[in-house]
């Protein structure tokens, strides 16, 4: 058991220490020369971001945050559904509503999956259903730091 | 399917936890920094809402 740890913690350091090489090399490089790869990158992390959390990250090669990300913003959206939380359409009537697709939406892939996991509807008369509609939102805005992260990353602005 | 249901307290703890391993997932180097960040997170988290939960309790008498 603890040659496993330590050998997932030496990866892990090992993963750390690859990618602190090329963004000290990004320094000293010119950035014109940087700069058109680098956005296309970004552009590519921020779409898989979005559409599956954890792939912008894992598409860098971090696989620990990738997998941290995947859990909790799966783990969160998945268990809102269960709980029978409220999933906000685009075409809400009011300006919460509009806010809570937002915030939903974030969740990329996780989002769709309520057609097939929400037969029923929501069920927000009892208090887990209203429970529900928050871990739904929470997974949306925990999709979105992890995204931001992945983007920067890719940019080159965080190790 | 609404099969899942959980009271206050073990909600407040499963939403706590999921959250905490999103935000140790930032910025951290190692796994064990994670780990150690995600657990301090949990407990703050506990802490706090139980703390609030007390000083909440008088004004529902």
């Amino acid at each position: 058991m603890k040659a496993h740890a330590d050998g997932a913690l030496r990866a892990d350091l090992a993963e750390d220490a690859e990618h602190e090489k090329p963004a000290a090399d990004s320094q000293t490089a010119a950035p014109q020369a940087s700069n058109a790869p680098t956005a296309g990158l970004a552009s590519i992390v921020l779409l898989a971001a979005w559409a599956v959390p954890g792939l912008g990250h894992a598409l860098l090669g971090r696989w620990a945050r990738a997998l941290g990300f995947f859990l909790a913003v799966g783990g969160l959206a998945m268990t809102g559904y269960l709980m029978g939380g409220q999933v906000f359409s685009l075409h809400a009537r009011e300006s919460f509503g509009t806010l809570g697709f937002l915030a939903d939406a974030a969740a990329g892939g996780f989002y769709f999956l309520a057609h097939f996991i929400e037969r029923a509807g929501p069920d927000i008369a009892r208090a887990t259903g209203n429970y529900g509609t928050r871990f739904l939102a929470a997974a949306g805005l925990a999709n979105l730091l992890g995204l931001i992260d992945a983007v920067e990353t890719a940019l080159g602005r965080r190790g | 399917m609404h099969g899942f249901h959980v009271n206050h307290f073990w909600a407040m703890v499963l939403f706590a936890a999921l959250v905490s391993v999103a935000l140790a997932s930032l910025g951290h180097r190692t796994i064990r920094v994670r780990v150690r960040y995600a657990l301090w997170t949990l407990a703050l988290f506990l802490i706090v809402a139980i703390g609030i939960a007390w000083l909440m309790y008088p004004l529902s008498r």
